[in-house]
């Protein structure tokens, strides 16, 4: 099923009595069929009510959302087949697993063989086999966010909406999660909406990124699109590490730091403009290379090894060089030569 | 036996802090169990004084004795359902729908709370009684009695529903909304979610408020006395009329062991069954959910519910401000001060000795409070479990219970006390410390002890970390238990209605001797008195604790 949201909005009174808050300021979004989009943003971007919106628990203030040829803005969060995975997962402390996953299936009024087929492969599908009978306080945290995801999945909804829900995991369970879930998402073809602020798990999870800043989107696009061109310097900032670097555009290329640099495609602008250099778009080497730098600060992180790197003509650079073992290490102090890779340089729309 | 004597040898390392736990220790044998064990000690006896288990043969054999013990349950039980519906429904309503005047209606609904308890009975009859506005002056009924079941029962149900609301609504806030909004996500709709998920998570909060009341109800003194008459006998004023009407101390003795045997039991079932499965899903950051469990219409029949409610407690307490005021209830409304200069010239002295005792009662509850709690919380030694229930025990034994135990513990030597202003306010001092003790206990156990340890480990002492870390944190609860302690100090009958003497006298049995008397006009003038200092009480101990503590919010620390 397709989601279609329309220049939707919500207005928040103010508490203090001065201007109305725009939680959401005319978002336009449309989810395909099967498509898993990722809203990621800073707290306060508004993510979160965009998604209380699309599961009915708030109602926009201007706009129209369809489920499909649906219009659903008066239709009640019990009647939109749109479940939701909790962020504090929202387990049933009164019931069991079986009875939190089987909640949904028995208001459908369903009979008791069916429900058990169906939460027979659910329970296995989450990795829950063999504690139906467990209460809520006995689970991990883990294990809570599994039950809160069968009893989403069980209903077979048009549409699965996730709010952030992973913050609550330590890093190595969440990898572990991340995975699964894109592995179930992808097998049921359950089109999908989830709200994070996390953008590596917005990465490695969506088709698609829509990153909102202040109720507003401010790009969306594939995970590769977003981190090769970014529109403007937030969500460079965002996503990823970057280097800003001042320059100028002329037709033939860009003159970065006294050196010019060709693009493959003309620039949109000419003058002054910026640009972003992702970290491993910097080369380091002792023998040839554009501008003279020192190195400041170098970190060991295992698969990479990151530098910090101050350059008279350009400032200071952030550097990563992976795959460290088999290249050699720059110490603190040493003078190096720096160049860009041109094909990797981004120039940003002004805010 | 092995750990206890470690606990002892690790006590006794601080000579001071030993010192504290044995005085303690002693007070609480002295004032607590000592006087129940010498109720216990003469329901066994008869009137010369030997072993005798007469006073329970007769209770068996006479039906209006019997019949006491049935009328206290049975108006308890009902007062507790009652109390429930209504006190569940405002809390639900309050909690999960949006009022502008919300706030309001929340002091409206807690003000029973700081009135003497049975300022709703003088209410009662000056509504309902023979001359009462709404009987005679409303519907033209000419000698209609209120007196009976269904007085106490309306009385009751206005003093005790504040308490059931208090106690759910503090369940309510405690339950997440995201767990309705789960419920309605897979499917439920606002009355499924409220049946499958509100109901069955408050459903523990609901049993606990239904004892409390009970147990407020079997201990209520004020009301029955007032409204229930003699063709209605209940326990409380029953042992109360055995003893100061018939001069039957040991059958007064039996009829409060009676009375104590369903107030602990529920107690007991209360604190260590119940209140144990309570859940709570409220847990770090709070949730901004606007719940959609209430629908538009539930909200209207809701709001009008609530506003109904405000309006009758609105009107009880109204009524009494007006009969203060007015020359002859339910035949001359003219406006007179008559009763106000009457109540000051009869009653000048008895304002004087309330307010003196109250106010030492008040500050010696709330350090014995904090430092009991202190002691149950941070400390470990043997009997500690014992402590806890020994200092906590007089919040479910009715007040009659404890006040014929003090008659009867004090009345000869060594400790002769009896008429003095001592027994009045070590009475208080003891009744009304598990309320400084609940809050405390809660306040510590929400202090983190890595807190205290950082000071510590930045250099503090031990004194400096208490005086420096620990006090400023416990500070509001400790003046929450204080504005409480006074305002129990200034209504409480029950206990103390045994242990005035013409030396000294509370403003509550002045009240209720008007009452008595037939000047309800008069008893009217004395209740706004009471409330009067009360609320400027209140006033004053809010000014002076920062924060947002002290003030009526304070009053909400009493079911802790």
């Amino acid at each position: 099923m397709e989601l279609r949201i329309s220049e939707v909005s919500k207005v928040f009174p103010s508490h203090d009595g001065g201007a109305v808050v725009r939680a959401v300021d005319s978002v336009d979004l449309t989810v395909a069929d099967g498509e898993l989009v990722t809203l990621l943003g800073p707290s306060g971007c508004g993510k979160t009510t965009l998604l209380r919106m699309i599961a009915g628990f708030e109602d926009p203030s201007e706009g129209d959302l369809y489920f499909g040829d649906r219009r659903v803005n008066n239709v009640a969060p019990n009647r939109r087949n749109a479940t939701l995975v909790f962020q504090s997962y929202a387990i049933f402390p009164h019931l069991n697993v079986f009875e939190n996953i089987a909640f949904g299936l028995r208001l459908k009024g369903l009979r008791e063989g069916d429900i058990r087929s169906k939460m027979e492969k659910v329970v296995h599908m989450v990795g829950l086999g063999g504690m139906e009978t467990r209460r809520p306080s006995q689970l991990s945290g883990g294990q809570q966010q599994r039950v809160a995801l069968a009893r989403a999945i069980v209903m077979e909804p048009e549409l699965l909406l996730f709010d952030e829900p992973l913050s609550n995991l330590d890093a190595k369970l969440r990898e572990q999660m991340r995975i699964d879930i894109r592995r179930l998402q992808k097998a049921l073809g359950i089109t999908s909406v989830y709200v994070t602020h996390d953008q590596a798990e917005a990465m490695s999870i969506s088709d698609r990124v829509v990153v909102m800043k202040d109720g507003r989107i401010e790009q969306s696009g594939c995970p590769v699109e977003l981190y090769a061109r970014p529109r403007n310097r937030f969500v460079a900032d965002f996503i990823g590490k970057a280097n800003f670097l001042e320059g100028t555009a002329s037709e033939g290329g860009i003159l970065l730091g006294g050196k010019s640099y060709p693009m493959d495609t003309a620039p949109s602008e000419v003058g002054e403009v910026q640009v972003v250099a992702r970290p491993e778009a910097v080369v380091l080497s002792r023998d040839e290379g554009h501008f003279h730098c020192d190195i400041v600060r170098t970190t060991f992180l295992g698969n990479l090894v990151e530098y910090e790197v101050e350059c008279p003509n350009l400032g200071t650079l952030t550097v990563h060089q992976v795959n460290p073992m088999t290249g050699e290490l720059f110490r603190p102090g040493e003078s190096i030569q720096v160049s860009l890779r041109p094909e990797t340089l981004h120039i940003l729309e002004k805010e | 036996m092995r750990k206890s004597l470690r606990e002892l040898r690790l006590l006794c390392r601080d000579p001071l802090v030993a010192f504290l736990v044995l005085s303690v220790a002693v007070a609480l044998i002295l004032f607590v169990v000592y006087p129940l064990g010498m109720v216990l000690v003469k329901s066994f006896q008869n009137v010369e004084g030997a072993f005798s288990v007469e006073n329970y043969s007769r209770f068996a054999q006479f039906k209006y004795l019997k019949s006491a013990l049935l009328n206290s349950l049975s108006v308890g039980v009902l007062t507790g359902v009652i109390g429930v519906l209504v006190g569940y429904t405002a809390a639900l309503t309050m909690v999960r729908t949006n009022l502008p005047y919300k706030r309001f209606l929340h002091l409206v609904f807690i003000l029973p709370i700081i009135a003497p308890p049975f300022t709703s009975a003088l209410s009662v009859l000056m509504l309902f009684g023979s001359n009462g506005l709404i009987t005679r002056g409303l519907l033209g009924i000419r000698n209609y009695s209120i007196y009976g079941f269904k007085g106490v029962l309306i009385s009751q149900v206005f003093t005790f529903a504040p308490v059931a609301y208090l106690t759910l609504r503090g369940v309510l806030e405690s339950l997440n909304p995201t767990l309705e909004d789960a419920a309605m996500n897979v499917g439920a709709s606002r009355w499924q979610t409220f049946w499958k998920v509100t109901f069955p998570l408050s459903l523990p909060g609901i049993a606990s408020a239904f004892l409390v009341v009970f147990i407020e109800s079997l201990a209520d003194f004020g009301n029955p006395l007032v409204l229930a008459g003699s063709r209605f006998p209940m326990l409380a004023t029953q042992a109360y009329l055995e003893i100061t009407g018939s001069f039957n101390l040991p059958l007064g003795a039996a009829l409060a062991v009676v009375l104590l045997v369903p107030s602990v039991t529920a107690f007991v079932i209360q604190r260590y069954f119940i209140q144990r499965r309570q859940y709570t899903t409220v847990t770090g950051k709070p949730v901004d959910s606007t719940s959609k469990l209430i629908g538009p219409g539930a909200k209207v029949v809701l709001h009008g519910f609530l506003v109904l409610f405000a309006l009758s407690v609105a009107l009880f307490y109204g009524v009494i401000a007006v009969g203060a005021f007015t020359k002859v209830w339910g035949y001359d409304f003219t406006f007179t001060a008559a009763h106000l200069l009457y109540a000051f010239k009869v009653g000048g002295q008895t304002i004087k000795d309330t307010l003196i005792i109250a106010v030492l009662a008040t500050p010696i509850s709330g350090i014995m409070g904090m430092l009991i709690a202190f002691m149950i919380v941070r400390l470990s030694f043997p009997g500690k479990g014992l402590l806890e229930f020994g200092s906590i025990l007089n919040f479910a034994v009715p007040g009659t219970v404890v006040g014929i135990g003090y008659i009867l513990a004090f009345n000869r030597p060594p400790v002769v006390l009896v008429g003095t202003l001592t027994i009045l306010v070590l009475n208080f001092v003891f009744r009304y410390i598990p309320v400084g003790i609940q809050s405390g206990v809660a306040v510590l156990r929400q202090i983190d002890p890595s807190i205290e340890e950082a000071a510590q480990n930045l250099g503090a002492d031990g004194v400096t970390t208490f005086r420096k870390v620990t006090l400023p944190l416990i500070a509001p609860a400790f003046f929450s238990g204080l504005v409480f302690a006074f305002v129990r100090a200034m209504t409480a009958i029950s206990a103390a209605i045994f242990l005035v003497s013409a030396n000294w006298n509370l403003l509550t049995v002045q009240i209720l001797n008007q009452v008595g008397s037939g000047r309800l006009g008069v008893a009217a003038a004395f209740s706004v008195i009471l409330v009067s200092i009360v609320l400027v009480a209140i006033g004053i101990i809010g000014k002076l604790v920062p924060g947002r503590t002290g003030g009526a919010s304070a009053i909400q620390v009493r079911e802790g």
